[in-house]
Parts: C-alpha cells; sequence; structure tokens
C-alpha cells in the first residue's frame, strides 16, 4: 500500500514535470544563435516571399467582386496549394534541427545539405510561378512578370550556403531546441497564411477616389460597430464605411470580421470624408499573432551586479 | 622438435594464405556491389553521355577544315571546360564511395543525397549548354546542334533517385571502396576523354 502511494506521487511528480517542461519550452526567450538564423538575410527573404504572396492574395480578395467563382477558387487553389509547399519546407527546416543525427551530418557534409536545399528552392520558385503567379496572371488579364519575387528567389539562392554557418553555430544549442520552442520561433513567424487567414485590404466608399486597394494602417475593420447596436448610442455618418460592410465579399472567413479585428473607430476628417492615403505605410495581411524574431534582444538587467558607488564597506 | 616446425609451417602457411582469402572475398563483395550500381540507368545514362559528347568531338574533327584555328580552339575550350566538370562530378562520387561516414549518410538521409545531386546535375545541364553546345552552334551555325546530348544530361536529373537507392543498398554489403579499386572500375571507364584523346 504504502508502495503504491510513493509510486503514485512519482506519477504525478513526473507528470507534472512534464507539462511544466512542456510550457517553459514555449515561453524561453530566443537564444542568440537562433535569432542569428531567423534575423538573417535568407530568412529575410522567406519573410519577403511570404509577404509578397499574402498581399498578392490580399489585393486580388479585394477586387473579387469583378472574377467568376471558378477563377476565385483557381487562384485559391493555387495559393493554398503553395503555401503548403513553403510552410512544408519550414517544417523540414525545422525537423532538421531536432534531428540530431542530421545536423551532425550537415556539419560533415555542408555542401550536399546546401544544395539539397537549393534544389528545393528553386523548385519552390518553380512550383510558385506555375501554380499561383500564372493563375493569378490569367484570372487577373494582366501582364505583371512577377518580376520582384523572381528577383527574391534569385537573392534567396544565391544565399543558402550562409544557411550551414547558421547550422554550425546552432549545434551546441539545438539539443536544447524542442518542437514548440521552433514551432514558436522558425515556423510560425515565418508561415504562409492560408486563404481564408488573410484579411482583404479594407476599401473605402469615396466618391473622389474609386481606388478598391486602399490602404489604411490604422483601420482594417470593416465594420466597427457593434452586432447589436445602441439605440441610444449616435454614430457618426455611415459614408466612410467600408467598401464591403455589412457584407463580407471574402465568404471565407470562418471568423467574423469583428471577431477577429482590433475595434478602432474609423478614421475620419471632420467633413466626414475619407482620411486622406498614407501612401507610406502599406498594410500586411497578417492575422495571426507570430513572436517577432525580429525584435531587438532584450536587455536582461544583471542584478548580480551590484554599483560600486552603492556598496559602502565599513 | 619435428611437431614444432611442422605447427611453424602451418602458421606461415595460414598467414600467407589469409590475406588472400580475405582480399577475394572483399574484392568479391566490392564487385557485387558495384556491379548494381553501375548498371543503374543513371550510370548507363552517364555512359551514354560520354559516347555521345565523343561523338560531337569527332564530327567536328571530321570537319576542322573548314573552320578557322580561333574557331576550333573555341569549340576545344568548350569542351575541355565542359567535361572537366563532368569527370569533376564522377570523382566526387568516387569520394563518397571512399567515404564510410558519407555512405551511411546517403543510407540514413537518402532524399538529401538526391537532390544535391540533382542540383549538381541540373548546374551540369546549364553549364553545357551555356558552354559547349553554345559555342558548338556559334562556330558551325548550328549545323551541329548538340541537342541529343542536352536530352541525355537532362535525362540523367531524372534518374538520380534510382541510382542513390543503388548506393544506399550497396552500403550494405560493403562500408567503403578502396581508391585503386574505383578508380579501375568507376572511373577509368566511365571518366569522358580529353579533345586530344579522341580520335578514330
Amino acid at each position: 500500500m504504502k508502495n503504491l502511494s510513493i509510486l503514485i506521487v512519482l506519477v504525478i511528480i513526473f507528470l507534472n514535470q512534464t507539462i511544466a517542461f512542456a510550457q517553459t519550452s514555449t515561453n524561453k526567450q530566443l537564444d542568440p544563435a537562433l535569432r542569428k538564423f531567423v534575423q538573417s538575410e535568407i530568412m529575410i527573404k522567406f519573410k519577403d516571399l511570404k509577404r509578397e504572396a499574402e498581399n498578392s492574395v490580399s489585393s486580388f480578395k479585394s477586387e473579387m467582386n469583378n472574377y467568376k467563382p471558378d477563377q476565385i477558387q483557381k487562384v485559391k487553389t493555387g495559393y493554398d496549394k503553395t503555401a503548403d509547399r513553403f510552410n512544408q519546407e519550414l517544417e523540414n527546416m525545422k525537423m532538421d534541427f531536432l534531428n540530431k543525427k542530421k545536423l551532425k551530418y550537415i556539419i560533415e557534409f555542408p555542401k550536399d545539405y546546401a544544395r539539397s536545399l537549393e534544389l528545393n528552392f528553386r523548385e519552390l520558385a518553380q512550383y510558385y510561378a506555375e501554380n499561383f503567379q500564372q493563375p493569378l496572371q490569367d484570372v487577373r488579364q494582366s501582364k505583371e512578370d512577377g518580376g520582384i519575387v523572381i528577383a527574391i528567389f534569385m537573392e534567396l539562392f544565391k544565399l543558402v550556403p550562409e544557411v550551414i554557418n547558421h547550422f554550425n553555430e546552432m549545434k551546441e544549442m539545438a539539443t536544447r531546441y524542442d518542437d514548440a520552442y521552433l514551432d514558436k520561433w522558425l515556423v510560425t513567424p515565418f508561415k504562409f497564411l492560408t486563404w481564408t487567414e488573410i484579411q482583404t485590404e479594407a476599401g473605402y466608399i469615396n466618391m473622389n477616389n474609386t481606388n478598391n486597394l486602399y490602404n489604411n494602417s490604422l483601420n482594417t475593420n470593416p465594420n466597427p460597430y457593434p452586432v447589436s447596436p445602441d439605440p441610444n448610442t449616435a454614430y457618426p455618418p455611415a459614408t466612410n464605411q467600408p467598401a464591403n460592410a455589412g457584407m463580407d465579399t471574402t465568404k471565407t472567413n470562418t471568423q467574423n470580421w469583428w471577431e477577429t479585428n482590433t475595434t478602432l473607430p474609423v478614421p475620419t476628417n471632420i467633413d466626414g470624408s475619407a482620411p486622406a492615403k498614407n501612401t507610406n505605410v502599406k498594410s500586411t495581411p497578417v492575422k495571426t499573432k507570430a513572436p517577432d524574431p525580429f525584435a531587438p534582444i532584450p536587455v536582461q538587467k544583471d542584478t548580480s551586479k551590484i554599483k560600486s558607488s552603492s556598496v559602502k564597506v565599513n | 622438435m619435428k611437431n614444432g616446425i611442422s605447427i611453424i609451417l602451418l602458421i606461415f602457411l595460414f598467414l600467407m594464405t589469409h590475406p588472400f582469402v580475405g582480399f577475394t572475398q572483399k574484392r568479391e563483395k566490392m564487385d557485387g556491389a558495384l556491379r548494381a550500381f553501375i548498371e543503374t540507368p543513371f550510370m548507363k545514362k552517364f555512359k551514354d553521355l560520354r559516347l555521345e559528347s565523343e561523338n560531337l568531338v569527332l564530327t567536328f574533327k571530321e570537319n576542322k577544315q573548314n573552320y578557322s584555328s580561333a574557331e576550333i580552339n573555341k569549340v576545344k575550350t568548350a569542351y575541355q571546360k565542359t567535361v572537366d566538370r563532368f569527370n569533376t562530378q564522377l570523382l566526387d562520387i568516387k569520394a563518397d564511395f571512399m567515404n564510410e561516414r558519407k555512405l551511411q549518410y546517403i543510407q540514413d538521409f537518402p532524399e538529401d543525397y538526391t537532390s544535391g545531386l540533382t542540383s549538381d546535375i541540373n548546374d551540369l545541364t546549364s553549364f553545357y549548354q551555356s558552354n559547349l553546345q553554345m559555342t558548338v552552334q556559334d562556330v558551325t551555325d548550328a549545323t551541329v546542334d548538340g541537342n541529343s546530348l542536352l536530352t541525355l544530361v537532362a535525362e540523367l536529373a531524372k534518374l538520380v533517385p534510382g541510382m542513390v537507392t543503388s548506393i544506399s543498398e550497396l552500403r550494405s554489403s560493403v562500408k567503403k571502396f578502396e581508391d585503386t579499386y574505383l578508380e579501375e572500375k568507376l572511373i577509368m571507364p566511365y571518366k569522358f576523354k580529353t579533345w586530344d584523346e579522341i580520335n578514330y
């Protein structure tokens, strides 16, 4: 009986430890080696690609009324397939970090790994062009050649060898990485959003400005008013309601706009017209809250040090 | 005394024969493993490529009276640069066969090695196109187009996965190969000839 109680206590302690470990692994700060990697040129380029793709979707969504459902479906499927491929590459990278044997080999045979990564990126570039860019151009009947994306890919290929140096630097630290930790710092910030996660850019009906691609970094909420309005509350005139207010033209979000956005009031000028277009700031269609690996390294206060002036020795 | 001499003789005989037995066994193992590799479609295609490139040079040499020495030299340099790349690739494969750790790596992560090698072959294709093929077409006014060679290189890339599977399999019977053995069995028969070596 006593033995059984001890056993139960031990099992509880073990489970507690495991849960605590799982929780702390995601709360751990970004270690310097991984930080250097996620801030490396290659990962910046990867993020640029993600932004370009998501922006294309966002812009397309804002003009979706002009297209037939089958055309929309074509672009949607193309994007989702492409995003899946990119995300799979991220997952593969994560798995490489978690596989000690693989890490050893990467350090030992860096050229092989770099070449294999390069091929993967080249295949991604081709996949992107054939499955997303081409259908998008076909549907839009656009003559854009996707020059920006091609340029990013070209730079990405050149940067592949530098990845090996990062693997080398991370060799020591990698033993401490776990799935949740890498998910938080390596996968989530770089993961391509799905079609449904990408919000259309909020457009405003402006008699003087018919540009549907109006960007407003301050407010992306197309329905700033509560669902059940208080009859006693007076609201400003609805002149500047977003173009798609009242109905979700995308019809793809599983959540409502007002559930996914912060409810900032619509910024209006005194005369009720739309605010001036901010051409310098472009909103990025990011919904999921990912940790920012590009944030400066937090300065930790070293409490162990005591100012020499404050120490008095008697 | 007599017994002692007999034992010494037996030991001597054993020592004399044992290394040969070991050597023969090892050689047989290497032969079996390498034969399977050499018979892969990849290596067959590699040999076709070698023969086709020699054929291209021969065709050009046959008509060299039509070209200036500067033009001949241009084609010769382009050929030499291109086959150097192919031979380097072959030497890389040989080096991998001699590296026990590398063979283990190929067995453990065949996809990585496949991607790396495919990437190398793709580079070879581009190199051939922009060097030898372009030069030959320029000099001969496209009388010799070099397209058959291009098709072969492009097909080679598709055959990499089967070749890597073969390497993974041979690892189970042979841990690593010897330099002289590979030089004789892998390099000599598959190495691209130099310009001067190609003659009727």
